[in-house]
């Protein structure tokens, strides 16, 4: 067998001047939160335990692999000083109330994108293990609109990129509010996923029904979990460990991106669910158990000192580093009181998911996983060799503050001559990929063998007629088009 | 017609059926080449074209120096910086100067007092703190506006990050313990659904088919601003 790491390799980004974008007086999307985050970081000394970069700016060309030329055109030449000449590209591209024109609007979207695609290339290089951009999770943004407070839809981007290496990509949203962009960008392919769990009716952004589920070769493909009010930690267990457990099964990702919005906290400016930071991260915590390149992104979250409060500790469970629950002094000291800890409580307010409506929802979603081509016949499948397994809890009982053994050290970081070649890391192939890390040491080959056989057994389904508009109960084959790019998969 | 819905979730029972929320017109996907992302044509690999140009900067990497030299180096830059020895963080520009350092510890201090970062942090004068109040009072927080009439020796980034640390000292408390501050602490510890039933239904609910358009309708805060 392989050897398997002790930590994960986490790879964190972040810019600094993330934190002085401000979208305007009242507004309750502050992307200071970002930066209160990074700071109890610095605090609790995980950033030294990651790979940190400062993402690039990303450009309107990599905006565009996704956006329309014209929005993305527009975005960057919008500014407060110039507003009332757009007036009318304003109303057809949703920017104004929502989502307002502020100072550095187009850095902003910049600088979020950037770092979800940079993310998307380190673990298509394998040389992560988990990839963390807190500036990101912007699930609302359209192609040709802005919508929810979000312009560019960085996690559209970030998967963009990582179906380049990878045939199946699944997308998790945890955010309080419907994912509706990430849905729609890929609602009518079978290579994305997406899962969706949040509040249903009457609520933002209004999308996000049982019955929705995919269009196209992406029938099926797209997941909605339409909660109500009081979402608690055991409740949103109950429903999320079982699907997730499925789509696994059933979807057989090779990459996962979860988006961490945290306005499905309790106490949340917006939201209306009472999860607390621990039932938030646990999410993480189980998503990060299958093993799989991974991709943490931000989203929603309007009562700041909880947001980062749930992205400090999400980022120790990626890192499986323990935290203390007393906050260590930092500059923002005075937003978590009066208790200054890094947990909080539920309120008592009351869940109006009754256990029989959870279960409902959970079934139907079941008999639309059934619908997967290579959904199990007989027997439900192992879970995936690097996925849940004892080392992962080897893994996350290590004290982190303890060292590794010198000989897993040396396996995973090269000598420190080569410090100087990691500038460039991100960028050149074969210095982060092949130099400094050391990736035998981390892919097993088994996992690969069993993609091969599921490969195949797909290939075996026949082609069905493409209709979107036909009965969903009817239509029980998904086109498997893709079936003859099988041999491109690399094994 | 909201507390009709509100009433409603409790006994709500099929989720598969079709009558829900009927009054609102569903939102659905949109489907077409106007919506939908175009998907790369097959897998590939990253040869010596680069997917994108500019570059992302490392800032550090964990290294296989031990965290009791990371803490007794960053102890020194501590007091160097501070001159006390309290609690030591990871100080982001002590470890970039390591990691450039090769990870020795030694050349990283000695560079570090050669050129003392303290310079590069520009300590706000006492003018400059009375005309951002002043501008505070006068605009909210309009930082452009404030910017551009009261503090135009500082960047509109550095007054928003200045803010949040002004916002919770004394200082601001004195100017600025006002109404609004008392009702703001009031529902502060009021989180969720308690608060929109008990005080704000009426607002809520005038605003409820606004809400599936715009986000930020949801917000009471904007919302009573908006009223008054």
């Amino acid at each position: 067998m392989s050897i398997t790491p002790f930590k994960k390799r986490v790879c964190y980004y972040y810019d600094s001047d993330i934190g002085n974008y401000y979208y305007g007086q009242g507004h309750p999307m502050k992307p200071h939160r970002i930066r209160m985050t990074h700071n109890l970081l610095l605090n609790y000394g995980l950033y030294r335990k990651m790979e940190i970069y400062r993402p690039h700016k990303a450009t309107a060309e990599e905006m565009t692999k996704f956006h329309s030329d014209e929005y993305i055109r527009f975005l960057r030449s919008i500014r407060p000083d110039n507003m009332n000449d757009y007036n009318k590209q304003m109303q057809r591209f949703n920017v104004g109330e929502d989502c307002p024109v502020f100072d550095g609007l187009y850095e902003f979207c910049q600088l979020s994108a950037g770092g979800s695609v940079a993310a998307a290339v380190k673990l298509n290089k394998q040389s992560a293990d988990i990839c963390i951009n807190w500036g990101g999770g912007l699930h609302h943004a359209k192609k040709s609109e802005a919508s929810g407070f979000c312009y560019v839809n960085d996690i559209v981007l970030g998967i963009l990129e990582l179906l380049k290496y990878h045939q199946r990509v699944l997308y998790i949203d945890i955010d309080v509010h419907h994912g509706d962009g990430v849905e729609e960008a890929f609602y009518t392919t079978d290579r994305v996923m997406t899962v969706s769990f949040h509040k249903y009716g009457e609520y933002f952004p209004g999308t996000g029904d049982l019955r929705d589920i995919g269009a196209g070769k992406g029938k099926y493909y797209a997941v909605n979990i339409p909660l109500r009010d009081g979402m608690d930690d055991d409740s949103y267990e109950s429903i999320f460990v079982p699907i997730i457990t499925k789509v696994m099964e059933t979807f057989q990702p090779s990459a996962v991106v979860l988006q961490c919005g945290a306005d499905s906290l309790t106490g949340d400016r917006l939201g209306c669910f009472n999860l607390t930071v621990k039932g938030h991260g646990k999410c993480v915590e189980f998503v990060k158990r299958y093993g799989l390149p991974f991709l943490m992104v931000g989203g929603g979250g309007y009562t700041i000192r909880n947001v980062s409060r749930c992205w400090t500790y999400e980022t120790a469970v990626a890192l499986g580093a323990e935290i203390a629950n007393e906050l260590p002094y930092n500059d923002y000291f005075e937003y978590f009181g009066p208790d200054f800890k890094l947990h909080i409580s539920p309120s008592n307010m009351t869940n109006t998911n009754a256990t029989e409506y959870l279960e409902k929802i959970k079934n139907r979603l079941f008999e639309n996983l059934r619908m997967l081509p290579h959904a199990p016949g007989v027997q439900v499948q192992a879970i995936p060799e690097d996925g849940v397994r004892n080392e992962s809890e080897d893994e996350d009982n290590v004290n982190p503050d303890e060292r590794n053994p010198q000989s897993i050290t040396d396996k995973r970081i090269a000598p420190d001559n080569e410090f100087s070649d990691s500038e460039d890391e991100g960028m050149a192939p074969g210095v982060g990929g092949g130099g400094r890390k050391d990736n035998r040491s981390y892919k097993t080959v088994a996992p690969a063998r069993k993609q091969a056989r599921l490969d195949s057994n797909r290939m075996e389904v026949d082609e069905p007629e493409f209709n979107i508009l036909k009965d969903d109960k009817e239509d029980k084959s998904v086109s498997s088009d893709d079936s003859n790019k099988k041999d491109a998969v690399k094994s | 017609m909201s507390k009709r819905v509100t009433n409603d979730r409790s006994d709500y029972s099929d989720p598969t059926d079709g009558s829900d929320f009927g009054e609102v017109k569903k939102k659905t996907i949109k489907v077409g080449s106007d919506y939908q992302a175009k998907m790369p044509d097959r897998l590939s690999k990253y040869g010596d074209d680069l997917p994108y140009l500019n570059v992302d900067k490392l800032l550090w990497y964990p290294h296989n120096t031990t965290d009791a030299v990371i803490d007794d180096y960053l102890c020194d830059f501590h007091q160097i910086f501070h001159g006390t020895n309290k609690h030591v963080r990871d100080y982001e520009n002590a470890l970039f100067l390591l990691l450039q350092c090769g990870f020795n510890t030694k050349e990283a201090l000695r560079r570090f007092v050669l050129n003392d970062q303290r310079a590069i942090m520009k300590p706000w004068s006492e003018e400059e703190f009375k005309n951002f109040e002043n501008g505070i009072r006068k605009f909210n927080k309009n930082f452009r506006l404030i910017q551009q009439s009261r503090v135009p020796t500082r960047k509109v980034g550095e007054l928003v990050h200045f803010y949040y640390f002004w916002k919770k000292t004394e200082r601001h408390d004195i100017v600025f313990a006002n109404k609004k501050r008392l009702e703001k602490k009031k529902y502060a510890f009021q989180p969720g659904i308690t608060f929109y039933e008990n005080e704000e239904n009426s607002i809520l609910n005038q605003k409820t088919n606004k809400v599936l358009n715009h986000l930020i309708n949801s917000d009471i805060k904007w919302l009573r601003r908006k009223a008054t």
